[in-house]
């Protein structure tokens, strides 16, 4: 029993003990204002999981601000992954706010609802990325007016190009096929959109839905059957899972469409991409507008990605024996 | 501080799954998987609620409900079909999925906008100090958090007690005496099943109001969480009978959220967390069962 008490005790010596050296290393705890002290801020920035696009739009968003100036001396920033679990998402959140960071930067929807969650009643602003519908996750009132003190960047691909870019390639492309992931919000608001938009360039969507990485291969394989080309969209596990997609689609000669470009290098046709660390880039100016100008989270609009990049991997094309029109050789910079 | 009581009430509602679990896997020898489903299903059904009718308390009830009855599917499947447990918890588990996003119509509900149990706003709205709001704030959800735990534990003490409740017990131990008893053995089996189920569900609800959002992939691991907090619990609290089953895998629960906040805490290498919040585990259990005194000295003790 006194075992017990002393396993007990250890534990929350241990968590008291080090949220009291993090006090000391930035401020003093007692209030917002206490973070102007010395003029150093704290920035926490609240992953989802590991994963190359979310970890770009972290990486450009503090490539972005140390660039800036912003240096360890004047802005620490702690960067803490929720390993996909919600529950931790929120205990990470909640030590945030203990910290008493100056500004939480959430990666992912259940990343941000947890921010948003765990900073009611604060003056602490959440700066969001890689949340499709931001709108639907009710992180704000509107895009173009947020309101609170919740703001951030949407990653919601420019669809409309990127189906352009599949009828450019492809002519006679008649059926396109794409995997949804069921579990995640992102991958159904854009497969929405998808649908909608494809009748107009002369394309029909088929989708097979998954809920997990190892449904994938099979998804893939029958999807490839009855499609022209699959289009990936920026779903967190379709992206991590790239692989197996265009394995499966080479092997029948099916070219494969990206959204963004993080997995391009896996045997991808053409993407017109969004990139998540310009993403990432775009919220770092966010957040050194709420940070060091004074900005209300709530009036910046949320913006989506407007510049996109056109990747095409000629070695793919050539292996499925696809030939890439005049108008696409041209745009793309010689290598 | 408030990180502390944050784990602590995140360990509270795990405690509901984990009364759950104890039920299944501890007392009936029934390793249920299909709570990694009937979590979520709570979660959407209590969502739901919320949102449209803006009920908190009737949305943990229907969430209850729901994982009753998700619980007799697996019981039956299990009884009427004669398929194994681990086959049945799968079934149910991956089929409720469907069921699950069918329900929600999406995978992701919000209701931090909502009205929740755990709303404290008419309590601090006075409170102007943003420490001590979030102090109260976190005190005033483990209170409530404390009545709904100690109101299942006694609930299903009480229930364990019964003849019925002592059916379920020795069902797991010695099915003979059961069917000696004139008891059909089944019924006692889905009915166990049935109430683990609505406490997993139960606590999908919960997690649902307290974390102010319902996302499909909160089931994913819910059994092994369970499973952490019943063997925790039981292993580390097994010399305070006076908590019972129920209150030790509660206690389990609230130590595995602890060690996963501290493994955080810590400020562990990235992706290290999961490695630090085992180690956690390890060297409580080691501490605990004096395994690190004997090998200090093992010479002595074998002398």
């Amino acid at each position: 029993m006194k075992k017990l008490l002393l396993v007990l005790c250890l534990l929350i010596l241990m968590m008291s003990g080090c949220s009291k050296k993090k006090d000391s290393g930035s401020s003093s705890s007692s209030s917002g204002s206490g973070a102007v002290d010395d003029g150093k801020l704290t920035i926490g920035v609240l992953v989802l999981m590991e994963h190359q696009a979310l970890d770009d739009a972290t990486q450009g968003a503090i490539d972005y601000l140390r660039a800036q100036g912003y240096d360890e001396k004047k802005l620490e920033i702690i960067v803490k992954y929720a390993q996909g679990d919600v529950s931790t998402a929120a205990t990470i959140a909640n030590q945030f706010v203990e910290d008493d960071v100056d500004l939480i930067y959430a990666i992912a929807t259940p990343a941000a609802q947890a921010a948003v969650n765990a900073t009611k009643g604060t003056d602490i602003p959440v700066v969001f990325n890689a949340v499709t519908d931001a709108v639907a996750a009710e992180l704000v009132t509107s895009n173009e007016h947020p309101g609170g003190n919740v703001t951030g960047m949407s990653d919601e691909a420019p669809i409309d190009l990127q189906l352009a870019l599949i009828v450019e390639i492809l002519p006679d492309a008649k059926k396109i096929g794409m995997i949804q992931n069921t579990s995640e919000v992102n991958s159904q608001v854009q497969i929405d959109i998808v649908k909608s938009l494809a009748p107009s360039y002369g394309l029909e969507v088929i989708v097979k839905g998954v809920s997990s990485g190892s449904e994938i291969s099979t998804a893939a394989s029958q999807l490839v059957e009855e499609v022209d080309a699959i289009y990936n969209v920026t779903d967190n596990l379709v992206v991590s899972n790239t692989a197996t997609i265009v394995n499966a689609a080479n092997k029948a000669g099916i070219p494969v469409f990206a959204a963004e470009d993080s997995q391009f290098d896996q045997g991808i046709l053409a993407a017109e991409s969004i990139s998540y660390y310009g993403l990432g880039t775009s919220a770092g100016e966010i957040i050194e507008k709420i940070l060091y100008e004074g900005a209300d989270p709530g009036s910046i609009p949320v913006k989506t990605a407007t510049i996109t990049t056109l990747s095409v991997n000629t070695e793919v094309a050539d292996l499925l024996g696809i030939e890439l029109p005049i108008s696409i050789l041209n745009k793309i910079p010689s290598k | 501080m408030t990180i502390f009581l944050d784990a602590v009430n995140q360990g509270l509602y795990y405690g509901i799954l984990a009364m759950g679990v104890v039920l299944t896997y501890k007392i009936l020898d029934f390793p249920d998987l299909s709570v990694d489903s009937t979590a979520p299903l709570g979660g959407v059904i209590c969502a739901l609620t919320v949102r449209n009718l803006g009920q908190p308390v009737l949305g943990l009830l229907l969430a209850f409900l729901a994982g009753v009855l998700a619980g007799c599917v697996t019981g039956i499947l299990h009884v009427n079909f004669k398929i194994s447990p681990l086959l049945c918890g799968i079934m149910v588990m991956t089929g409720l999925y469907s069921i699950n996003l069918w329900i929600g119509n999406t995978s992701n509900l919000p209701v931090f906008n909502h009205s929740l149990i755990f709303n404290s706003d008419w309590l601090v709205g006075g409170i102007l100090d943003r420490g001590m709001r979030t102090l109260v704030t976190s005190l005033y959800q483990m209170a409530v958090l404390l009545v709904l735990v100690l109101i299942i534990k006694l609930v299903l003490d009480w229930f364990l007690s019964t003849r019925f409740g002592f059916l379920i017990r020795i069902t797991g131990d010695n099915p003979q005496l059961v069917h000696g008893l004139g008891a059909d053995i089944g019924k006692v089996k889905i009915a166990a099943l049935a109430i683990a189920n609505g406490l997993a569900a139960l606590y999908g609800a919960t997690a649902v109001q307290y974390l102010g959002m319902y996302d499909i992939t909160m089931g994913s691991g819910t059994i092994a969480a369970g499973l952490a907090a019943v063997i925790l619990g039981t292993t580390l609290f097994r010399k305070l009978p006076v908590l019972k089953m129920t209150g030790m895998v509660v206690c389990g629960a609230v130590l595995y959220r602890l060690a996963i906040a501290l493994a955080y805490r810590l400020h562990a290498p990235i992706s290290f967390e999961r490695l630090v919040t085992v180690l956690i585990f390890f060297a409580a259990i080691a501490l605990n069962n004096g395994s690190i005194k004997s090998l200090f000295h093992k010479e002595a003790s074998h002398d």
